[in-house]
């Protein structure tokens, strides 16, 4: 018997003695504390706008143990660090940016070693400051990410791109001058360009050229930047998005159908299975239009439809656009037609709520005031029917938009602002709810000269979009109101 | 002996076991071999702990890699584990358990009192032979169970979950003809290829019944099995203990099966050697 106890005993011994596995435990622990801290930030997930604080408490409070685990290790300390990015975003899901912001230092801080990680929470930080509307931290926070990790002429993280362009951008949204700063955004792009010309980096910073040229209005600068992607990276998978892009610019901005349509055909001969290729030949349909080529335009249009029949979106706009090409024609009765067949065909896309407003509108320009009256009508009934249809979606708000708008045109100033009140009672913040609530102000101002409506109207404005780029405006409009 | 007479033994065996699960002293083999089960158990969800910890840890991550010893991997894997440690388990001391209770049930169906001690002390030196036995035994059904599917994957038509059924079967076919080896070894006294031999022999005259008495209880753990296989998606859906808790309820259940694997089998070979 005490054989037989030596014999196991003696390599469990050796195995205990040998082994140095005593510092997993904290580790395991403190895994096991994340994954229940994860369980609890999953439910806030679910419904982010049912959470309730104590929700959100114990859920820094479970992050918070995980970090509390003492001891050894690098996976120990990574997952304290992803424990405290956890609580970080938690305190940005109830809006307590500067909670948010020192856990972000307090990463910072603790991972010195990891330039990387860093860099990353460098940007959240700024990210931070940017969502609260303190655009001047902001402003030097990105500056501060951008000189330490771009300048440097080293390969850079491909999520710190945009972080030049940022600047500018924030400048002018300060209404500053930002001309200089858009110069600076560049070099620095171009400084990544020459380190490393054909890397997949250097294509996406010569992007961020042709957005700042592009945000300037400096249009031919922005296309220029885009053919300069098409030569030195002729193989990249992303060509096709930047010609399309190049095509868009010269159709729409330098006025060169010519050139837009070559570069549209390019697309579509040397990239057949490019996912928007249903866009590329709307927008070739559309250049025909602009170049009064109606019957090619159709052909593109019908093309659409027969080849991309999944591309609802596509699909409904080249319908569309079979309407105009009839009506480039003078065939108003075919183009009537086309024109229906969107709402009945494509029920559900902006280009069936563009439809029934458009053919009132066409009546009421050509001074056919009974068929337009009777028009808006039908378009009214159309949009309450899409609002019944899709109760308080997105889409239900831009219809009830669009019924405002039928009783604008008819100068309806009344139904007009009962419908726009509908709209931003009816519907969650949105572009449609922004707009309804500053065209009411505007109604009530110049129309029914009624200042306290239109001080209402503003006053719920600000109230629901606190950070709307449109709100200094909104206040000084308000002061002089008042 | 005709078909119908077999089948009436079939069922007989089955009877005289579920009478005497009243006999409580019938379930301690499978019980104590359920307690060193639920000991493994306990060590491989406590694997970071000591003293557990010392032994484990290099263990496991020699085995299956250091995502064992992380959180909720671990658990994720722990039906794994289990099964592996369990497999090990069953040679070196679940042998020895399906001979003490062949022996008792042996006794029992002989109308005199099932003893564990007794029983004990009349496998303790025919241990080597059931450990040689398990050993074919298990190398020939895990052939089949694991390896078979694993050669002919990609090299034939057959559908993967048709090459596991198929595997399955085999396996049961393999447990069925070594099945009378416990009863003849440890009641008769026969050895190793004596019992081998009549083993083989008695499954090829009574092939059906011997399929279905290991095929039952066999066929009874899959759905349990079934469920154990998903651990991603139950650690994703519910909590990562809600395996240990399954694994808990497989060992219980194992009790229960395992108690009518063994009596229905030695109940079966003294009748057929009774009519015989």
């Amino acid at each position: 018997m005490k054989r037989i106890f030596l014999i196991i005993l003696i390599p469990l011994s050796l195995l205990a003695g040998c082994s140095r596995e005593s510092s997993i435990l904290p580790r395991y622990k403190a895994e096991k504390a994340f994954f229940k801290a994860g369980k609890l930030y999953q439910r806030i997930l679910i419904n982010p706008a049912l959470a309730q604080k104590d929700d959100y408490n114990r859920t820094i409070e479970a992050y918070r143990k995980v970090i509390g685990f003492q001891g050894q290790g690098k996976e120990l300390r990574d997952l304290a660090t992803r424990a405290r990015l956890k609580i970080a975003q938690l305190w940005l899901g109830q809006k307590d940016y500067l909670q948010a912001i020192a856990e972000y230092r307090q990463v910072w801080e603790e991972n010195t070693g990891n330039p990387n990680l860093q860099a990353l929470v460098g940007l959240s930080i700024a990210q931070t400051y940017e969502e609260m509307g303190d655009l001047q931290t902001s402003i030097k926070e990105y500056t501060k990410l951008a000189q330490s990790y771009l300048a440097a002429g080293e390969k850079p993280q491909k999520e710190l791109l945009s972080v030049p362009l940022k600047v500018p951008r924030l400048y002018r949204r300060l209404g500053k001058r930002a001309e200089g700063k858009y110069g600076w955004a560049r070099g620095l792009y171009q400084g990544i360009v020459a380190h490393q010309p054909e890397s997949p980096l250097a294509l996406l910073a010569q992007n961020q050229i042709a957005l700042s040229y592009a945000d300037q209005g400096e249009w031919k600068k922005a296309a220029d930047a885009l053919e300069q992607i098409v030569r030195q990276h002729p193989q990249s998978p992303l060509l096709p998005q930047v010609l399309f892009t190049a095509g868009n610019i010269y159709s729409q901005r330098l006025s060169s159908p010519e050139r837009a349509l070559q570069t549209y055909q390019r697309i579509l001969n040397g990239y057949p299975q490019y996912q928007l290729g249903g866009e590329v030949l709307l927008s070739i349909g559309k250049v025909y239009l602009q170049k009064g080529k109606p019957e090619k335009a159709r052909e593109s249009f019908q093309k659409v439809i027969k080849d991309f029949p999944k591309d609802l979106s596509s699909s409904a706009q080249a319908q569309f656009g079979i309407g105009s090409s009839y009506e480039a024609e003078g065939k108003w009765d075919e183009a009537l037609n086309e024109y229906r067949w969107v709402i009945d065909k494509y029920p559900h896309t902006q280009a069936a709520l563009q439809v029934p407003l458009y053919l009132a509108d066409h009546y009421s320009q050509k001074k056919m005031n009974n068929l337009a009256e009777q028009e808006y009508k039908r378009a009214v009934k159309t949009y309450e029917g899409m609002v019944e249809k899709y109760p308080k979606s997105l889409f239900a708000a831009y219809a009830q938009e669009r019924i405002a708008q039928c009783y604008l045109h008819q100068k309806r100033w009344k139904e007009a602002t009962s419908s726009l009140w509908a709209l931003t009672r009816d519907y969650p913040p949105s572009s449609p709810v922004a707009d309804g609530l500053l065209v009411l102000g505007m109604i009530y101002e110049s129309q029914l000269q009624d200042n306290s409506g239109a001080l209402r109207a503003y006053k719920e404005f600000l109230r629901r979009f606190p950070r709307h780029p449109l709100k200094e405006k909104v206040e000084k409009k308000m002061e002089k109101l008042k | 002996m005709g078909a119908l007479e077999k089948a009436n033994l079939f069922f007989w065996a089955w009877t005289q076991s579920a009478k005497s699960a009243k006999n409580l002293k019938l379930f301690t083999p499978f019980l104590l071999y359920g307690i060193l089960q639920g000991a493994i158990l306990v060590m491989l969800v406590y694997l970071a702990y000591p003293p557990f910890s010392a032994i484990l840890v290099p263990l496991l991550r020699r085995f299956f890699g250091p995502i064992a010893l992380h959180y909720p991997q671990s658990m994720i894997i722990l039906p794994e584990m289990f099964h592996r440690a369990d497999l090990i388990l069953s040679g070196i001391i679940g042998v020895g358990v399906i001979g003490v209770a062949t022996q008792m049930f042996a006794t029992r169906f002989n109308g005199e009192k099932p003893q564990l001690k007794t029983g004990i002390r009349r496998v303790l030196p025919l241990y080597g032979i059931l450990f040689l036995l398990w050993v074919l035994e298990t190398g020939l059904v895990l052939g089949f169970v694991v390896e078979l599917p694993r050669l002919l994957a990609g090299t034939t038509p057959l559908g993967g979950r048709f090459l596991r059924i198929l595997s399955l079967l085999f396996g049961i076919i393999v447990g069925a003809a070594f099945a009378y080896t416990s009863v003849l070894v440890v009641w008769e006294g026969k050895g190793l290829l004596k019992a081998l031999r009549g083993s083989f022999s008695l499954f090829g005259q009574n092939t059906f019944s011997s399929f279905f008495l290991v095929a039952i209880p066999t066929l009874l753990h899959l759905p349990l099995d079934w469920v154990l296989g998903k651990g991603s998606f139950l650690v994703s859906k519910f909590t990562p203990e809600i395996i240990c808790w399954l694994l808990i309820f497989y060992i219980g259940f194992t009790i229960f099966t395992n108690y009518f694997l063994i009596g229905p089998i030695t109940g079966f070979y003294l009748l057929v050697k009774e009519k015989s």
